[in-house]
């Protein structure tokens, strides 16, 4: 066995024991185990493999006719002798042994090249690697670089990339490359405090007038074969000071997924999107609303499914799920605002099918876009996401429990987009065993580009709700217009405000909304919700949060 | 119509009406010409461009990272950080993915455009908190991109027929002899009444633009620079500076990693894949 690659093995056992003792186990004593050339439009490519990470140091002669790559602790165990360079820019590798340890090899050209050098990480059956790009050079390039400096703003000028004598490692790796074969796993997320303060005493014993909630949201993915696979894993998890109910945790994704050619599968748990209005998201059916989340049904519960897609030539896009588990719609607790009174029972639902939550969905979509026109069609059968509430308990403890039903849902969502306007519809029939339904929502978002010779848009939203059933507590959109404005300021903190107003046309409750969203430096940003509920019929749903008028505060961090 | 960095920066990758050939020649014998009359520097400002255009038809696709620096101060720099694909279209505009990386709150929104020599282009937005892909108004391109000095249209795939041409001179511009031409939107939307275009006569590749606002007044100078060549033949900016003369401010793009001929297809621009980018 290789001495050094069990001294390796014994430094990574035994690092934690040796840090704080001037461990000889730097990760510098890493071996460079080969090198490979490739050639590419423009470029050749020198790849090192590593046996570890290793510092390096890149540098080139004036004439960019001899490049040298120094790794200042690292040990060469391959012989670069055996390296094909026929084909290639370069005429000769040398290596030397710098007196202060480590190697040194330098590449001999046949022509100027413009080096660069970057580190990738481990990646599916590579390990650590060293690149040089050798960029090809020609004396116009070179010309046009000393243009663009001229041009370029203060403090941009020192900017290494022509014909530099030593690029950093650290210059070179900051930039992200999406397509490199280096692309590793994807870290990323968000971390987010908000507090809700309550204008009004609150209408139920139990609630109070200030809460603060903490949620965090990590996404990992991971693509590999070029990209067509790839896994994805978001978990999202909230801790609510008041109400036990919003205190939760869910897995928003947690999928495979493979592209061959114009199909597309994807197994597990996942979050799909359809719709165009802005009101409600009427025909949008395949996850189930985290309703204590917010009250705007945007945020979504994952849904398990097995999906299969397939772009057609022409005519669109076709999708297919099964939908193996269903997911129980999240309430407030007894404790919460914006809840109904009395609370709903979660822990008691009514089913319909006696397969209960283990009922399989399954539901079909064709979407396309011909010109100013996308439009998608589309057939869902399974347990219906929004469910019946019906009053039960005792009299001393009354709740009102879900009723999840059977239903049978077509849906047609279709845009206009000519000019500054996009034209919007969503209509839905709903068979099911209480009663059938038609339910829609139409309207338009006119925008004034930069309003008042400014940078800012302004658009006019206005949109018309529509359902079959009538006024009633289960249907909050029945008769009821919408009109909001948005406001995108296209500033670097990209300032953006949607207000509106939903008026049910029948008995007058209104429902007040403003959300403005903005950016605090490259990872925050700041969001102010208030939302308002006033002239609120008994016989409608808003009813239940006429007290609930309420700020919101947000602060989220990215990372 | 945003978003099409690759081809802003050579005047457009779309062809002609006429067999690229016929362009070529028309295009030499134009160029040649003494500029005697107003008809002929029209005509010879169309010649410069599509000769430009001609000289980089048959990319392909690319692939490219973007990062922007907007200078809002002396002191004050943000930076934000963008990927790039694009497709070439035969017989129409480019189509273009840009997928945003910084500021992180942006992290994985994507902006999918085909673009088209005439008329809108179609423009789809993928919101990644609500996994929402939504068809935008395309109509207006004269706002700001991200805060910056560049505007949307500035960024847009640059089809020759967006604009109408006027040959002005000849001259040296860093020591480089290049063709000066003026280009007037089509577009009744475009934020400036001209463009004023610096052309290399060595390669057509642009070098600076001059944008005057709708009142007739200089805004903003956008320098490239840094070219390199791709395939032997397609060349590209490693730089494009964009100084607002009216506000101060200014924003360098870089672009990194430029790949050609990646192997994108259609399937890679559709709406489904927007929203699976990432």
């Amino acid at each position: 066995m290789n001495s050094k690659l069990v001294t390796a093995a014994l430094c990574l056992l035994l690092a934690p024991l040796l840090l704080g003792a001037g461990a000889p186990c730097h990760a510098a004593q890493a071996d460079i185990q080969d090198l490979r050339i490739g050639l590419n439009p423009g470029r050749t490519r020198i790849v090192f493999d590593l046996s570890g990470p290793a510092r390096y140091h890149l540098s080139s002669n004036e004439e960019r006719s001899r490049v040298t790559l120094e790794f200042p602790s690292a040990t060469p165990g391959f012989d670069h002798r055996a390296v094909a360079l026929r084909g290639t820019p370069i005429a000769r590798i040398r290596t030397t042994a710098p007196p202060e340890g480590g190697v040194r090899y330098i590449f001999d050209l046949r022509q100027p090249v413009e080096p660069e050098a970057f580190a990738l990480k481990p990646y599916l059956s590579r390990g650590h690697r060293v690149v040089i790009d050798l960029h090809k050079v020609s004396p116009a390039a070179a010309d046009t670089a000393a243009a663009a400096d001229t041009g370029a703003p203060a403090g941009e000028r020192s900017r290494t990339v022509r014909a530099p004598s030593a690029i950093t490692p650290q210059s070179a790796t900051s930039i992200p490359n999406p397509v490199s074969e280096g692309l590793a796993g994807d870290w990323s997320g968000s971390l987010s405090l908000d507090t809700r303060l309550f204008f009004g005493d609150a209408a139920y014993a139990g609630q109070d007038r200030q809460n603060a909630s903490v949620a965090f949201q990590p996404e990992y993915f991971i693509d590999w074969d070029q990209g067509r696979q790839r896994f994805a894993f978001t978990p999202f998890v909230r801790y609510d000071a008041n109400d036990e109910e919003r205190t939760h945790a869910d897995i928003r994704e947690l999928f495979w997924r493979m592209e061959r050619d114009r199909l597309l599968l994807k197994a597990g748990v996942s979050v799909v999107f359809w719709g165009v209005t802005e009101s409600q998201h009427l025909v949008d059916i395949i996850n189930q609303t985290d309703f204590v989340e917010n009250i705007d049904t945007e945020d979504k519960l994952g849904q398990p499914m097995l999906n299969l897609e397939y772009l057609s030539d022409g005519w669109g896009t076709f999708s297919a799920f099964v939908l193996p588990w269903f997911r129980e719609r999240t309430f407030p607790g007894s404790d919460g605002r914006l809840r109904t009174q009395p609370p709903v029972d979660t822990g008691d639902p009514l089913w319909d099918s006696g397969d209960e939550e283990k009922h399989i969905d399954y539901a079909l979509r064709w979407s396309h876009f011909i010109g100013d026109w996308d439009f998608g069609l589309a057939h869902f059968t399974g347990t219906a996401r929004t469910p019946l509430l019906i009053p039960a308990g005792t009299a001393a403890k009354p709740v009102l429990r879900p009723l999840y039903l059977q239903i049978d849902q077509t849906s047609l969502d279709v845009q206009a987009t000519t000019g500054a306007w996009l034209w919007k519809l969503e209509a839905l029939y709903n068979a099911n065993k209480v009663e059938d339904y038609f339910a829609a929502v139409g309207g338009f978002e006119y925008t004034w580009f930069g309003a008042g010779d400014g940078p800012a848009d302004i658009g006019w939203l206005l949109e018309y709700n529509y359902d079959e059933r009538g006024e009633g507590l289960q249907v909050a959109l029945q008769d009821d217009l919408f009109a909001g404005v948005r406001l995108s300021g296209n500033d670097v903190a990209g300032t953006r405000v949607l207000g509106g107003l939903t008026v049910d046309l029948d008995n007058g409750s209104t429902f007040g909304n403003i959300e403005a969203a903005r950016r605090l430096g490259d990872s925050w940003t700041v969001t102010v919700e208030v939302r308002t509920f006033f002239d609120t019929d008994r016989d409608d749903p808003l009813h239940f949060f006429r007290d609930d008028d309420y700020i919101e505060l947000e602060l989220e961090r990215y990372f | 119509m945003a978003l099409v960095l690759v081809a802003a920066a050579q005047t457009g990758p779309a062809a002609a009406e006429q067999p690229a050939e016929t362009v070529q020649s028309d295009g030499a014998a134009a160029v040649e010409q003494p500029a005697a009359t107003a008809q002929s520097d029209t005509a010879r400002g169309l010649a410069i461009a599509r000769e430009a255009d001609r000289r980089d038809q048959g990319f392909g696709d690319t692939t490219a990272d973007l990062t922007m620096a907007l200078q809002l101060s002396p002191t004050d720099r943000v930076i934000r950080t963008m990927r790039q694909m694009v497709l070439e279209v035969e017989g129409d505009g480019d189509k273009s993915i840009m997928v945003f990386d910084r500021p992180r709150d942006l992290k994985g929104t994507a902006i999918l455009t085909f673009s088209h020599r005439e008329g809108n282009d179609d423009q789809w937005l993928y919101l990644p908190a609500l996994k929402r892909v939504k068809r935008i108004s395309s109509a207006d391109q004269s706002g700001p991109f991200m805060g910056s000095e560049f505007a949307f249209e500035d960024l847009a795939s640059q089809e020759v027929e967006k604009y109408r041409y006027r040959y002005l001179r000849d001259e040296m511009l860093d020591g480089e002899p290049t063709y000066v031409v003026e280009r007037i939107p089509v577009d009744p939307n475009s934020g400036y009444s001209r463009q004023v275009t610096w052309i290399d006569k060595s390669e057509y590749r642009l070098r600076r633009i001059d944008f005057y606002d709708r009142k007739g007044d200089l805004l903003k100078t956008m320098t490239l620079g840094g070219y390199r060549q791709y395939l032997d033949r397609y060349w590209r900016p490693d730089t494009m500076a964009m100084t607002n003369h009216q506000s101060g401010k200014s924003t360098l793009l870089r672009f990194d990693n430029y790949r050609f001929r990646t192997g994108l297809s259609d399937s890679d621009f559709s709406k489904g894949a927007l929203s699976r980018i990432r």
